[in-house]
């Protein structure tokens, strides 16, 4: 059971990450990029 | 011959004599096929192949510990200082590429590689081994990495750009895993040199069919990029070496303090940590501990990366419709979720059957959002090689996790 730790901290950062995107600014997408177009 | 004493149009006079492109271009041409799927087919070989080269140490940390009495520490030192150098080559792999061109690139490292791999065979003391698996397998397999084949997706395609690097980015990933059921099994059955010489035959057919048919560029064999109608001369080669190799270093001061540089480069290193480390290094040795037989772990790992290919073409499908912060977040939501409740399956076949297929769904589907992102807001010009430097944090993630466990007992 050595790996059990590194299986929930890797776990916990993966969580930590979904929550960091969030806080970035958001896409274009390509549809919208076609219509401003 | 060195880098720095060959001029590069010396080096692509020298690869295009090689070639069988020229003849096989124009029979392509006759049945209205483009050659640049058979640029990107020949690419997808040698990623595929030199991925599975990335993989292969999963399999033969056990034996190495039964057969060296080496630490898990010091297989695990190794295993980490690969995965960092094959994430710190990716910045520089694009100055080697656009100074030498893509074929001396390729042969020079699938060359390195199985260099590296073949002298192994014959190592009897650790620092060989992290040496020749560490610093030789680490460089040879950073060159031909993903900035390879967003390198050939770029020049060759205009139209169907998206798919093309959706497809090499899963071959990369994938061949880190598909290979592993037959490596296991032919380190079971005839010991883990035994794996480690398929692998250098997989490699050197990938490098044949490289060396005979990868050019540059559309221009080279007198086509422009898929889905283009003017045939783009090649640019200017004139930069100095130096300049060259400055170039990645120059773009990191640039984009030093922009948020989503840092953000993206965060991220990727938690995903390199919780699939190139963590995962694909130690899953063989941890289903171990709870009693799974190496071939089923490795089989396993095979069917991730079987879905991981689906999961990766359709992420970059995804990420050209949904606002890519939220296909993120899903991905790694629902990554860290699975890690936590992995333990609570209690490594049944019905737990790491459901692993493998969610786990590898999502294994590299953050590349094309983070790909997308990175394009967005860095600009065409920067986006290569900032792209790079996000990649390299990626690798530093896998190190670090390929490290970590490394105060584990080796196993009797």
């Amino acid at each position: 059971m050595t790996y059990l730790p590194a299986l929930y901290v890797a776990g916990v950062a993966c969580v930590i990450a979904a929550a960091l995107v969030l806080t970035l600014a958001r896409t274009r997408l390509r549809t919208a990029a076609v219509a401003a177009a | 011959m060195t880098a720095s004493t060959t001029s590069a149009p010396a080096l692509h006079r020298q690869s295009a004599a090689l070639s069988l492109s020229n003849p096989l271009a124009a029979a392509m041409a006759a049945r209205n096929v483009y050659y640049g799927w058979i640029v990107a087919g020949a690419t997808f070989l040698v990623m595929l192949a030199t991925a599975g080269a990335m993989g292969a140490p999963g399999v033969i940390i056990r034996p190495l510990e039964k057969e060296f009495g080496w630490s898990a520490a010091d297989i695990s030192l190794a295993l980490a200082i690969r995965l960092a150098l094959f994430g710190m080559m990716a910045p520089f792999s694009a100055a080697f590429i656009n100074r030498f061109g893509v074929r001396p690139v390729v042969t020079a490292a699938v060359a390195m590689i199985c260099l590296g791999i073949l002298a192994s065979l014959a190592m009897t003391e650790v620092w060989q081994l992290v040496a020749l698996w560490g610093v030789i397998v680490g460089v040879g397999t950073g060159l031909v990495a993903l900035v390879l084949g967003a390198t050939v997706a770029t020049r060759w395609f205009v139209e169907r750009r998206g798919l093309v690097v959706g497809m090499l980015a899963a071959s990369n990933a994938t061949g880190q895993l598909i290979f592993l059921p037959l490596l296991a099994k032919l380190t079971q059955d005839y010991g883990w040199r035994s794996a480690l010489a398929f692998v250098v035959v997989m490699l050197l057919a990938a490098g044949v069919v490289a060396l005979l048919v990868l050019r540059d560029r559309p221009a080279d064999v007198g086509l422009a990029p898929y889905g283009a109608r003017a045939i783009e001369p090649p640019p200017n080669q004139a930069l100095s070496l130096g300049a060259m190799m400055a170039s990645p270093l120059r773009v990191l001061y640039e984009v030093r303090s922009s948020r989503t540089f840092w953000v993206l480069s965060a991220t990727f290193f938690v995903c390199g940590l919780s699939t190139n480390g963590l995962i694909q290094t130690h899953w063989i040795a941890l289903c171990g501990d709870y009693g799974v037989a190496p071939v089923a772990a490795a089989g396993a790992l095979a069917a991730i990366g079987v879905f991981d290919f689906a999961g990766t073409i359709l992420s970059g499908w995804l990420s050209d419709r949904y606002d890519n912060r939220w296909l993120l977040f899903v991905y790694y939501g629902l990554r860290g979720l699975s890690l936590i409740a992995l333990p609570f399956t209690a490594f049944s076949v019905v737990g790491l059957s459901a692993f493998a297929v969610f786990y590898g769904l999502d294994w590299f589907a953050t590349i094309p959002p983070t790909v997308r992102m990175t394009a967005e807001r860095f600009g065409a010009e920067k986006a290569n090689l900032t792209f790079g430097w996000i990649f390299a944090a990626h690798m530093l993630g896998a190190a670090v996790a390929a490290l970590a466990p490394a105060s584990r007992a080796p196993s009797s």
